[in-house]
Protein backbone atom coordinates (compact mmCIF):
# COMPACT_ATOMS: atom_id res chain seq x y z
CA UNK A 1 0.00 0.00 0.00
CA UNK A 2 1.24 3.84 -0.14
CA UNK A 3 1.64 5.74 1.99
CA UNK A 4 -0.15 9.35 1.49
CA UNK A 5 0.80 10.95 4.78
CA UNK A 6 4.12 11.25 5.98
CA UNK A 7 4.97 12.71 9.25
CA UNK A 8 8.77 12.78 9.97
CA UNK A 9 10.22 13.92 13.44
CA UNK A 10 7.98 16.78 13.74
CA UNK A 11 8.55 18.91 16.63
CA UNK A 12 5.93 22.33 17.72
CA UNK A 13 6.99 24.94 20.65
CA UNK A 14 4.24 27.27 21.49
CA UNK A 15 5.38 30.86 23.07
CA UNK A 16 3.28 32.07 25.85
CA UNK A 17 3.09 35.77 25.78
CA UNK A 18 3.16 35.98 29.47
CA UNK A 19 4.73 34.78 31.44
CA UNK A 20 7.08 34.13 28.36
CA UNK A 21 7.04 30.00 28.83
CA UNK A 22 7.59 27.68 25.99
CA UNK A 23 5.65 24.54 25.41
CA UNK A 24 6.40 21.85 23.77
CA UNK A 25 3.31 20.70 22.36
CA UNK A 26 4.62 18.16 19.90
CA UNK A 27 7.84 16.26 20.22
CA UNK A 28 9.19 14.55 17.50
CA UNK A 29 6.69 12.44 16.20
CA UNK A 30 6.44 10.43 13.26
CA UNK A 31 4.44 8.04 11.63
CA UNK A 32 3.00 7.17 7.79
CA UNK A 33 -0.89 6.54 6.92
CA UNK A 34 -1.54 4.01 3.95
CA UNK A 35 -3.46 4.82 1.08
CA UNK A 36 -7.80 3.48 2.30
CA UNK A 37 -6.47 3.29 5.82
CA UNK A 38 -8.62 4.67 8.63
CA UNK A 39 -5.93 5.98 11.16
CA UNK A 40 -6.47 6.49 14.60
CA UNK A 41 -4.58 9.48 16.97
CA UNK A 42 -5.38 8.34 20.53
CA UNK A 43 -4.11 10.58 23.31
CA UNK A 44 -5.45 11.83 26.40
CA UNK A 45 -5.94 15.73 26.81
CA UNK A 46 -3.23 17.60 26.37
CA UNK A 47 -1.31 14.81 24.15
CA UNK A 48 -0.71 16.78 21.24
CA UNK A 49 -3.41 15.23 19.13
CA UNK A 50 -5.09 18.93 17.67
CA UNK A 51 -1.77 20.52 17.06
CA UNK A 52 -0.40 17.31 15.61
CA UNK A 53 -3.36 17.49 12.62
CA UNK A 54 -2.95 21.60 12.84
CA UNK A 55 0.57 21.14 11.43
CA UNK A 56 -1.29 18.40 8.96
CA UNK A 57 -3.22 20.61 7.84
CA UNK A 58 -1.20 23.99 7.32
CA UNK A 59 -3.10 25.99 10.12
CA UNK A 60 0.33 26.14 12.27
CA UNK A 61 4.08 25.31 10.93
CA UNK A 62 6.22 22.94 12.51
CA UNK A 63 9.29 23.76 14.18
CA UNK A 64 11.47 21.33 12.85
CA UNK A 65 10.42 17.92 10.84
CA UNK A 66 8.97 16.97 7.58
CA UNK A 67 5.25 16.67 6.63
CA UNK A 68 3.82 15.07 3.12
CA UNK A 69 1.00 14.57 2.02
CA UNK A 70 -0.26 12.70 -0.93
CA UNK A 71 3.30 13.50 -1.91
CA UNK A 72 3.49 17.17 -1.31
CA UNK A 73 3.19 19.86 0.66
CA UNK A 74 -0.53 21.03 2.24
CA UNK A 75 0.11 24.85 0.99
CA UNK A 76 -0.17 23.59 -2.77
CA UNK A 77 -4.02 24.33 -3.41
CA UNK A 78 -4.57 21.27 -5.57
CA UNK A 79 -3.62 19.20 -2.49
CA UNK A 80 -5.87 20.76 -0.20
CA UNK A 81 -8.84 20.53 -3.08
CA UNK A 82 -8.64 16.29 -1.95
CA UNK A 83 -8.82 17.11 1.53
CA UNK A 84 -11.55 17.27 3.64
CA UNK A 85 -10.72 18.87 7.44
CA UNK A 86 -12.95 19.12 10.40
CA UNK A 87 -11.66 20.99 13.12
CA UNK A 88 -12.06 19.93 17.00
CA UNK A 89 -15.26 22.25 17.93
CA UNK A 90 -15.90 23.66 14.52
CA UNK A 91 -17.46 26.71 14.43
CA UNK A 92 -19.08 28.73 11.38
CA UNK A 93 -20.52 32.28 10.34
CA UNK A 94 -23.58 32.74 12.65
CA UNK A 95 -25.73 34.47 10.10
CA UNK A 96 -25.17 32.51 7.37
CA UNK A 97 -27.72 29.59 7.10
CA UNK A 98 -26.35 25.44 7.13
CA UNK A 99 -27.43 25.63 3.12
CA UNK A 100 -25.47 29.36 2.63
CA UNK A 101 -22.49 27.75 4.91
CA UNK A 102 -22.03 24.36 2.65
CA UNK A 103 -23.03 26.31 -0.66
CA UNK A 104 -19.85 29.15 0.63
CA UNK A 105 -17.48 26.24 1.21
CA UNK A 106 -18.63 24.15 -1.91
CA UNK A 107 -17.39 27.25 -3.79
CA UNK A 108 -14.57 27.66 -2.22
CA UNK A 109 -13.67 24.17 -3.94
CA UNK A 110 -14.88 25.04 -6.98
CA UNK A 111 -17.68 22.00 -6.79
CA UNK A 112 -19.24 22.47 -10.39
CA UNK A 113 -23.00 24.18 -9.96
CA UNK A 114 -24.89 21.49 -11.35
CA UNK A 115 -23.38 19.37 -8.72
CA UNK A 116 -23.54 21.75 -5.65
CA UNK A 117 -27.21 21.94 -4.85
CA UNK A 118 -27.63 18.08 -4.92
CA UNK A 119 -24.64 17.51 -3.11
CA UNK A 120 -25.35 20.05 -0.17
CA UNK A 121 -28.88 18.56 -0.21
CA UNK A 122 -27.53 14.82 0.50
CA UNK A 123 -25.10 16.10 3.16
CA UNK A 124 -27.40 18.05 5.28
CA UNK A 125 -29.51 14.96 5.00
CA UNK A 126 -26.74 12.73 5.52
CA UNK A 127 -25.55 14.51 8.77
CA UNK A 128 -29.27 15.07 9.60
CA UNK A 129 -30.07 18.60 9.27
CA UNK A 130 -32.57 18.69 6.61
CA UNK A 131 -35.17 20.38 8.81
CA UNK A 132 -32.94 23.21 10.25
CA UNK A 133 -31.34 23.28 6.29
CA UNK A 134 -32.61 26.97 6.14
CA UNK A 135 -31.52 28.17 9.90
CA UNK A 136 -29.13 30.21 10.72
CA UNK A 137 -26.02 28.41 12.27
CA UNK A 138 -26.05 30.93 15.28
CA UNK A 139 -29.32 29.03 16.52
CA UNK A 140 -27.71 25.48 16.04
CA UNK A 141 -26.88 23.07 18.99
CA UNK A 142 -23.20 22.04 19.79
CA UNK A 143 -24.22 18.66 18.31
CA UNK A 144 -25.44 20.28 15.27
CA UNK A 145 -22.75 22.59 14.66
CA UNK A 146 -20.15 19.38 14.73
CA UNK A 147 -22.46 18.03 11.97
CA UNK A 148 -22.32 20.81 9.70
CA UNK A 149 -18.68 20.21 10.50
CA UNK A 150 -18.84 16.64 9.17
CA UNK A 151 -21.18 18.02 5.80
CA UNK A 152 -18.11 20.45 5.04
CA UNK A 153 -15.40 18.18 5.27
CA UNK A 154 -17.54 15.63 2.98
CA UNK A 155 -18.45 18.50 0.43
CA UNK A 156 -15.57 18.09 -1.63
CA UNK A 157 -16.25 14.24 -1.70
CA UNK A 158 -12.31 14.43 -0.45
CA UNK A 159 -9.62 11.36 -1.10
CA UNK A 160 -8.30 12.14 2.65
CA UNK A 161 -10.59 13.16 5.80
CA UNK A 162 -8.97 14.72 8.92
CA UNK A 163 -11.24 14.32 11.70
CA UNK A 164 -10.53 16.44 14.98
CA UNK A 165 -12.63 14.82 17.75
CA UNK A 166 -15.45 14.01 15.52
CA UNK A 167 -17.85 12.79 18.10
CA UNK A 168 -17.13 15.57 20.46
CA UNK A 169 -20.42 17.04 21.66
CA UNK A 170 -22.48 14.25 19.74
CA UNK A 171 -25.36 12.88 21.97
CA UNK A 172 -25.63 8.95 21.37
CA UNK A 173 -27.28 8.82 18.33
CA UNK A 174 -25.40 11.63 17.13
CA UNK A 175 -22.46 9.46 17.98
CA UNK A 176 -23.85 6.18 15.99
CA UNK A 177 -24.59 8.34 13.18
CA UNK A 178 -20.82 10.12 12.59
CA UNK A 179 -19.95 6.23 13.34
CA UNK A 180 -21.59 5.23 10.81
CA UNK A 181 -20.79 7.76 8.43
CA UNK A 182 -16.90 7.01 9.03
CA UNK A 183 -17.47 3.33 8.26
CA UNK A 184 -19.03 4.54 5.06
CA UNK A 185 -16.40 6.58 4.39
CA UNK A 186 -13.99 4.01 5.14
CA UNK A 187 -16.26 1.18 2.63
CA UNK A 188 -16.02 3.85 -0.55
CA UNK A 189 -12.00 3.77 0.30
CA UNK A 190 -11.36 6.76 1.53
CA UNK A 191 -8.04 7.57 3.72
CA UNK A 192 -9.40 8.35 7.41
CA UNK A 193 -7.08 10.29 9.54
CA UNK A 194 -9.10 10.92 12.89
CA UNK A 195 -7.97 12.22 16.20
CA UNK A 196 -9.98 10.85 19.88
CA UNK A 197 -9.78 9.85 23.35
CA UNK A 198 -12.40 7.47 23.51
CA UNK A 199 -10.90 4.57 23.00
CA UNK A 200 -13.91 2.28 22.18
CA UNK A 201 -14.40 4.58 18.96
CA UNK A 202 -10.71 3.93 17.96
CA UNK A 203 -11.07 0.08 18.77
CA UNK A 204 -14.31 0.43 16.48
CA UNK A 205 -13.42 2.63 13.58
CA UNK A 206 -9.13 2.80 13.36
CA UNK A 207 -7.46 0.17 11.07
CA UNK A 208 -4.31 1.55 12.59
CA UNK A 209 -3.40 3.15 15.77
CA UNK A 210 -1.12 6.21 16.84
CA UNK A 211 -0.90 6.41 20.73
CA UNK A 212 0.22 9.91 21.52
CA UNK A 213 1.37 11.47 25.14
CA UNK A 214 3.34 14.29 26.54
CA UNK A 215 3.91 15.15 22.69
CA UNK A 216 5.53 11.89 21.76
CA UNK A 217 4.39 8.49 20.30
CA UNK A 218 4.15 6.12 22.76
CA UNK A 219 3.26 3.39 20.57
CA UNK A 220 1.69 2.41 17.03
CA UNK A 221 0.49 -0.47 15.40
CA UNK A 222 -2.94 -2.38 13.48
CA UNK A 223 -6.12 -2.84 16.20
CA UNK A 224 -5.94 -6.40 14.73
CA UNK A 225 -2.59 -6.89 16.25
CA UNK A 226 -3.29 -5.33 19.32
CA UNK A 227 -6.42 -6.82 20.12
CA UNK A 228 -5.05 -10.04 20.34
CA UNK A 229 -7.53 -13.47 20.04
CA UNK A 230 -5.96 -15.03 22.86
CA UNK A 231 -7.78 -14.87 26.13
CA UNK A 232 -6.71 -12.31 28.55
CA UNK A 233 -8.35 -13.53 31.76
CA UNK A 234 -11.91 -15.21 32.72
CA UNK A 235 -13.97 -13.80 35.11
CA UNK A 236 -15.85 -16.54 37.46
CA UNK A 237 -18.82 -16.51 39.60
CA UNK A 238 -19.16 -19.23 42.12
CA UNK A 239 -21.92 -20.76 44.39
CA UNK A 240 -19.96 -22.19 46.86
CA UNK A 241 -20.04 -24.09 49.92
CA UNK A 242 -17.29 -24.64 52.68
CA UNK A 243 -15.65 -27.58 51.17
CA UNK A 244 -15.06 -25.60 48.46
CA UNK A 245 -13.99 -22.44 49.95
CA UNK A 246 -11.51 -24.89 51.96
CA UNK A 247 -10.45 -26.61 48.47
CA UNK A 248 -10.19 -23.00 46.28
CA UNK A 249 -7.58 -21.35 49.46
CA UNK A 250 -4.69 -23.05 47.90
CA UNK A 251 -5.54 -20.85 44.50
CA UNK A 252 -6.03 -17.56 46.14
CA UNK A 253 -2.33 -16.25 45.19
CA UNK A 254 -2.92 -17.53 41.58
CA UNK A 255 -5.91 -15.49 41.35
CA UNK A 256 -5.86 -11.40 40.13
CA UNK A 257 -9.34 -10.90 42.33
CA UNK A 258 -10.48 -13.60 45.31
CA UNK A 259 -13.14 -12.57 47.25
CA UNK A 260 -16.02 -14.49 49.35
CA UNK A 261 -19.05 -12.61 50.09
CA UNK A 262 -21.79 -15.15 51.82
CA UNK A 263 -22.02 -17.98 49.50
CA UNK A 264 -20.47 -16.46 46.61
CA UNK A 265 -16.93 -16.51 45.31
CA UNK A 266 -15.91 -13.73 43.22
CA UNK A 267 -12.92 -15.07 40.95
CA UNK A 268 -10.54 -13.05 38.21
CA UNK A 269 -7.65 -15.46 37.22
CA UNK A 270 -5.35 -15.41 33.95
CA UNK A 271 -4.02 -19.00 33.77
CA UNK A 272 -6.68 -20.99 31.37
CA UNK A 273 -5.95 -24.07 33.17
CA UNK A 274 -6.29 -23.20 36.72
CA UNK A 275 -9.75 -21.68 35.56
CA UNK A 276 -10.72 -24.82 34.60
CA UNK A 277 -9.54 -26.69 37.61
CA UNK A 278 -11.77 -24.33 39.79
CA UNK A 279 -14.76 -25.45 37.30
CA UNK A 280 -14.20 -28.71 37.65
CA UNK A 281 -13.56 -28.80 41.27
CA UNK A 282 -16.96 -26.69 42.32
CA UNK A 283 -18.74 -29.00 40.43
CA UNK A 284 -17.62 -32.10 41.54
CA UNK A 285 -18.57 -30.60 45.52
CA UNK A 286 -21.95 -29.95 44.61
CA UNK A 287 -21.19 -26.07 44.16
CA UNK A 288 -22.65 -24.36 41.28
CA UNK A 289 -20.62 -22.18 38.51
CA UNK A 290 -23.19 -19.38 38.30
CA UNK A 291 -21.05 -17.15 35.66
CA UNK A 292 -18.14 -17.91 33.61
CA UNK A 293 -16.91 -15.07 31.62
CA UNK A 294 -13.81 -15.03 29.17
CA UNK A 295 -12.01 -11.54 28.90
CA UNK A 296 -10.16 -10.85 25.83
CA UNK A 297 -7.21 -8.27 25.20
CA UNK A 298 -8.97 -4.39 24.49
CA UNK A 299 -7.17 -1.11 23.39
CA UNK A 300 -7.81 0.12 26.64
CA UNK A 301 -4.80 -2.23 28.32
CA UNK A 302 -2.53 -1.67 25.21
CA UNK A 303 -3.46 2.01 25.94
CA UNK A 304 -2.82 1.70 30.21
CA UNK A 305 0.08 -0.18 29.61
CA UNK A 306 1.83 2.43 27.59
CA UNK A 307 0.26 5.22 29.77
CA UNK A 308 2.42 3.54 32.77
CA UNK A 309 5.38 3.44 30.94
CA UNK B 1 -11.01 36.21 -8.41
CA UNK B 2 -14.11 33.80 -7.43
CA UNK B 3 -12.76 32.70 -4.22
CA UNK B 4 -12.29 36.40 -3.36
CA UNK B 5 -15.77 37.16 -4.57
CA UNK B 6 -17.23 34.40 -2.31
CA UNK B 7 -15.37 35.50 0.94
CA UNK B 8 -16.61 39.17 0.07
CA UNK B 9 -20.08 38.04 -0.60
CA UNK B 10 -20.05 36.07 3.15
CA UNK B 11 -18.84 39.46 5.02
CA UNK B 12 -21.38 41.43 3.18
CA UNK B 13 -24.31 39.10 4.20
CA UNK B 14 -23.41 38.93 7.87
CA UNK B 15 -22.67 42.68 7.91
CA UNK B 16 -26.23 43.17 6.36
CA UNK B 17 -27.50 40.59 9.04
CA UNK B 18 -26.36 42.51 11.71
CA UNK B 19 -28.49 44.56 14.06
CA UNK B 20 -25.95 46.97 14.61
CA UNK B 21 -24.95 47.68 11.26
CA UNK B 22 -28.39 48.06 9.91
CA UNK B 23 -29.09 50.33 13.48
CA UNK B 24 -26.27 52.58 12.12
CA UNK B 25 -27.56 52.82 8.56
CA UNK B 26 -31.08 53.92 9.61
CA UNK B 27 -29.77 56.57 12.64
CA UNK B 28 -27.73 58.24 9.68
CA UNK B 29 -31.08 58.40 7.19
CA UNK B 30 -32.52 59.92 10.00
CA UNK B 31 -29.54 62.51 11.03
CA UNK B 32 -30.08 63.64 7.37
CA UNK B 33 -33.54 63.67 7.20
CA UNK B 34 -33.48 65.93 10.05
CA UNK B 35 -31.16 68.41 9.12
CA UNK B 36 -34.80 69.73 7.11
CA UNK B 37 -36.40 70.31 10.40
CA UNK B 38 -33.55 73.11 11.55
CA UNK B 39 -34.42 75.48 8.70
CA UNK B 40 -35.31 78.26 11.76
CA UNK B 41 -31.97 77.90 12.81
CA UNK B 42 -30.07 77.75 9.50
CA UNK B 43 -30.35 81.75 9.22
CA UNK B 44 -30.60 81.81 5.80
CA UNK B 45 -28.02 79.60 5.23
CA UNK B 46 -29.95 76.25 4.70
CA UNK B 47 -28.45 74.44 1.24
CA UNK B 48 -25.11 75.07 3.33
CA UNK B 49 -26.84 73.14 6.38
CA UNK B 50 -28.55 70.17 4.56
CA UNK B 51 -25.67 69.52 2.20
CA UNK B 52 -23.00 69.94 5.27
CA UNK B 53 -24.93 67.25 7.71
CA UNK B 54 -25.18 65.30 4.89
CA UNK B 55 -21.86 64.93 4.07
CA UNK B 56 -20.42 64.93 7.59
CA UNK B 57 -23.19 61.92 8.49
CA UNK B 58 -22.29 59.74 5.72
CA UNK B 59 -18.82 60.55 6.58
CA UNK B 60 -18.81 60.09 10.05
CA UNK B 61 -20.89 56.62 9.84
CA UNK B 62 -18.94 55.45 7.36
CA UNK B 63 -15.90 55.84 9.72
CA UNK B 64 -18.15 54.09 12.19
CA UNK B 65 -18.90 51.00 10.21
CA UNK B 66 -15.67 50.52 9.49
CA UNK B 67 -14.83 50.29 12.85
CA UNK B 68 -17.67 47.98 14.19
CA UNK B 69 -16.80 45.72 11.27
CA UNK B 70 -13.83 46.27 9.76
CA UNK B 71 -11.47 45.57 13.28
CA UNK B 72 -13.40 42.22 13.86
CA UNK B 73 -13.25 40.49 11.04
CA UNK B 74 -10.12 38.68 11.19
CA UNK B 75 -9.77 38.79 15.03
CA UNK B 76 -13.67 37.44 14.84
CA UNK B 77 -12.44 34.29 12.80
CA UNK B 78 -9.53 33.56 15.31
CA UNK B 79 -11.76 33.93 18.33
CA UNK B 80 -14.73 31.73 17.10
CA UNK B 81 -12.12 29.08 15.71
CA UNK B 82 -13.79 30.19 11.92
CA UNK B 83 -10.66 30.64 10.18
CA UNK B 84 -10.14 26.73 11.34
CA UNK B 85 -12.16 25.94 8.49
CA UNK B 86 -11.84 28.37 6.06
CA UNK B 87 -8.03 28.09 5.90
CA UNK B 88 -7.43 24.82 5.32
CA UNK B 89 -9.75 25.31 2.72
CA UNK B 90 -8.28 25.84 -1.04
CA UNK B 91 -8.10 29.56 -0.81
CA UNK B 92 -4.94 31.30 0.05
CA UNK B 93 -4.57 33.82 3.22
CA UNK B 94 -3.85 36.37 1.04
CA UNK B 95 -6.73 35.89 -1.16
CA UNK B 96 -8.63 35.56 2.65
CA UNK B 97 -7.49 38.91 3.58
CA UNK B 98 -8.59 40.52 0.46
CA UNK B 99 -11.79 38.57 0.30
CA UNK B 100 -12.01 40.08 3.49
CA UNK B 101 -11.26 43.61 2.84
CA UNK B 102 -13.68 43.11 -0.31
CA UNK B 103 -16.57 42.69 1.90
CA UNK B 104 -15.91 45.46 3.67
CA UNK B 105 -15.75 47.79 0.85
CA UNK B 106 -19.16 46.18 -0.39
CA UNK B 107 -20.67 47.32 2.56
CA UNK B 108 -19.49 50.81 2.30
CA UNK B 109 -19.95 51.30 -1.30
CA UNK B 110 -23.61 49.87 -0.32
CA UNK B 111 -23.94 52.66 2.07
CA UNK B 112 -22.35 55.39 0.24
CA UNK B 113 -24.46 54.24 -2.71
CA UNK B 114 -27.89 54.58 -0.69
CA UNK B 115 -26.91 56.99 1.48
CA UNK B 116 -25.97 59.34 -0.74
CA UNK B 117 -29.23 58.71 -3.29
CA UNK B 118 -31.16 59.05 0.03
CA UNK B 119 -29.49 62.34 0.59
CA UNK B 120 -30.17 63.39 -3.08
CA UNK B 121 -33.64 62.82 -2.63
CA UNK B 122 -33.78 65.02 0.26
CA UNK B 123 -31.86 67.83 -1.33
CA UNK B 124 -34.72 67.35 -4.27
CA UNK B 125 -37.24 68.08 -2.07
CA UNK B 126 -35.72 70.56 -0.35
CA UNK B 127 -35.14 72.34 -3.70
CA UNK B 128 -31.31 72.31 -3.36
CA UNK B 129 -29.09 71.75 -6.47
CA UNK B 130 -27.05 68.62 -6.51
CA UNK B 131 -23.72 70.12 -7.53
CA UNK B 132 -20.38 68.76 -9.53
CA UNK B 133 -18.58 69.04 -6.46
CA UNK B 134 -21.17 67.81 -4.03
CA UNK B 135 -20.95 64.62 -6.50
CA UNK B 136 -17.35 64.64 -6.03
CA UNK B 137 -17.04 65.39 -2.47
CA UNK B 138 -19.05 62.21 -2.07
CA UNK B 139 -16.84 60.61 -4.50
CA UNK B 140 -13.90 61.48 -2.17
CA UNK B 141 -15.68 60.23 0.95
CA UNK B 142 -16.01 57.05 -0.88
CA UNK B 143 -12.03 57.05 -1.26
CA UNK B 144 -11.51 57.90 2.62
CA UNK B 145 -13.74 55.09 3.28
CA UNK B 146 -11.63 52.62 0.78
CA UNK B 147 -8.55 53.66 2.80
CA UNK B 148 -10.29 53.66 6.50
CA UNK B 149 -11.23 50.29 5.43
CA UNK B 150 -7.80 49.32 4.27
CA UNK B 151 -6.21 51.07 7.71
CA UNK B 152 -8.74 48.78 9.35
CA UNK B 153 -7.72 45.60 7.97
CA UNK B 154 -4.19 46.48 8.61
CA UNK B 155 -4.33 46.62 12.04
CA UNK B 156 -7.04 44.05 12.47
CA UNK B 157 -4.12 41.40 10.81
CA UNK B 158 -2.12 42.11 13.92
CA UNK B 159 -4.44 43.41 17.31
CA UNK B 160 -7.56 42.66 19.08
CA UNK B 161 -11.10 44.30 17.75
CA UNK B 162 -10.48 46.92 20.67
CA UNK B 163 -6.98 48.06 20.05
CA UNK B 164 -7.25 47.68 16.27
CA UNK B 165 -10.32 50.28 16.38
CA UNK B 166 -8.50 52.25 18.21
CA UNK B 167 -5.36 52.88 15.60
CA UNK B 168 -7.97 53.25 12.91
CA UNK B 169 -10.01 55.93 14.95
CA UNK B 170 -6.36 57.70 15.76
CA UNK B 171 -5.30 56.97 12.11
CA UNK B 172 -8.11 59.23 11.30
CA UNK B 173 -8.01 61.84 13.26
CA UNK B 174 -4.16 62.03 12.87
CA UNK B 175 -4.84 62.10 9.37
CA UNK B 176 -7.14 65.02 9.29
CA UNK B 177 -4.95 66.98 11.14
CA UNK B 178 -1.56 66.25 10.13
CA UNK B 179 -1.23 69.41 7.22
CA UNK B 180 -2.62 71.30 10.48
CA UNK B 181 0.21 70.12 12.92
CA UNK B 182 2.68 70.18 9.81
CA UNK B 183 2.10 74.08 9.59
CA UNK B 184 3.11 74.73 12.84
CA UNK B 185 5.78 72.68 13.36
CA UNK B 186 7.27 74.05 10.38
CA UNK B 187 7.50 77.25 12.00
CA UNK B 188 10.18 75.38 14.92
CA UNK B 189 13.77 75.77 14.75
CA UNK B 190 14.46 72.29 15.50
CA UNK B 191 15.58 70.21 12.59
CA UNK B 192 15.31 66.72 14.11
CA UNK B 193 11.19 67.86 14.97
CA UNK B 194 10.71 68.83 11.09
CA UNK B 195 12.06 65.93 10.04
CA UNK B 196 9.99 63.84 12.24
CA UNK B 197 7.02 65.62 10.95
CA UNK B 198 8.71 64.87 7.39
CA UNK B 199 8.79 60.89 8.52
CA UNK B 200 4.95 61.37 9.95
CA UNK B 201 3.36 62.79 7.08
CA UNK B 202 4.78 60.12 5.01
CA UNK B 203 3.71 57.63 7.10
CA UNK B 204 0.18 58.92 8.31
CA UNK B 205 -2.35 58.61 5.50
CA UNK B 206 -3.21 62.73 4.69
CA UNK B 207 -7.14 62.77 5.17
CA UNK B 208 -7.35 65.89 4.75
CA UNK B 209 -6.72 65.49 0.61
CA UNK B 210 -9.96 63.42 0.49
CA UNK B 211 -12.14 66.05 2.27
CA UNK B 212 -13.68 68.79 -0.37
CA UNK B 213 -16.62 69.32 1.65
CA UNK B 214 -16.12 73.44 1.65
CA UNK B 215 -15.91 73.31 -1.29
CA UNK B 216 -19.47 71.01 -1.99
CA UNK B 217 -21.29 73.01 0.82
CA UNK B 218 -19.84 76.49 -0.68
CA UNK B 219 -20.31 75.59 -4.13
CA UNK B 220 -17.11 76.03 -5.09
CA UNK B 221 -15.17 74.19 -8.32
CA UNK B 222 -13.00 71.01 -7.85
CA UNK B 223 -10.76 70.21 -10.55
CA UNK B 224 -10.39 66.95 -12.64
CA UNK B 225 -6.45 67.13 -11.75
CA UNK B 226 -7.55 67.35 -8.02
CA UNK B 227 -9.58 64.52 -8.23
CA UNK B 228 -7.09 62.23 -10.33
CA UNK B 229 -4.22 63.10 -7.48
CA UNK B 230 -6.61 62.12 -4.44
CA UNK B 231 -7.95 59.08 -6.01
CA UNK B 232 -4.03 57.93 -6.92
CA UNK B 233 -3.16 59.05 -3.48
CA UNK B 234 -5.47 56.95 -1.94
CA UNK B 235 -5.40 53.27 -4.47
CA UNK B 236 -1.59 53.80 -3.67
CA UNK B 237 -1.77 53.91 0.22
CA UNK B 238 -4.62 51.42 -0.15
CA UNK B 239 -1.70 48.62 -1.82
CA UNK B 240 0.67 48.78 0.25
CA UNK B 241 -1.47 49.08 3.08
CA UNK B 242 -2.89 45.27 1.73
CA UNK B 243 0.15 44.45 0.62
CA UNK B 244 1.74 44.94 4.52
CA UNK B 245 -1.07 42.88 5.89
CA UNK B 246 -1.12 40.29 3.85
CA UNK B 247 2.55 39.91 4.62
CA UNK B 248 1.41 39.82 8.08
CA UNK B 249 -1.85 37.48 7.68
CA UNK B 250 0.56 34.97 5.60
CA UNK B 251 2.62 34.33 9.11
CA UNK B 252 0.32 34.01 11.52
CA UNK B 253 -0.27 31.24 13.39
CA UNK B 254 -3.71 30.18 14.65
CA UNK B 255 -3.68 27.79 17.87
Amino acid sequence: MNNIININNVKKTYKMQFPFKRIDAVNGISFNVDENEVFGLLGPNGAGKSTTLKMLMGVIKPNSGNIEILSGSIIDRNIRKKIGFLPENPSFYQFLTAYETLDFIAGLFNVPKELKQDRIKTLIGLVGLSEAMHNPVGSFSKGMVQRLGMAQALINDPEILVLDEPMSGLDPIGRKEMKDIILMMKRRGKTLVFSSHILPDIEMLADKVCVINKGTVVGIGYIHDIIKSELKEFDIEILTNDTINKMLEKYKDECKYFSIHENKIFITITDHIKAEEIVNLVRDNDGKVLSFIPRENKLEDYFMNLMKD
Amino acid sequence: MKDIFLVSNVVFKESIRHKIILSLIILSFLIILSSLILDPIALGERERLVKDAGLSTISLFSLLIIILSGTRLIYQEIEKKTIFIIITKPISRERLLLGKFMGLLLIIYSYSLVSSLFLAVVLFFAKIPFSHSLFYSLLLITMQSTLLSAIAIFFASFASPVLSGIFTLMAYISGQFINDIAFFIEKSSSIIVKIFIKFLMLIIPNFYYLDIKINAVNNLPVSANYMVFAISYTLIYVTLLLFASTLIFGKKEFY
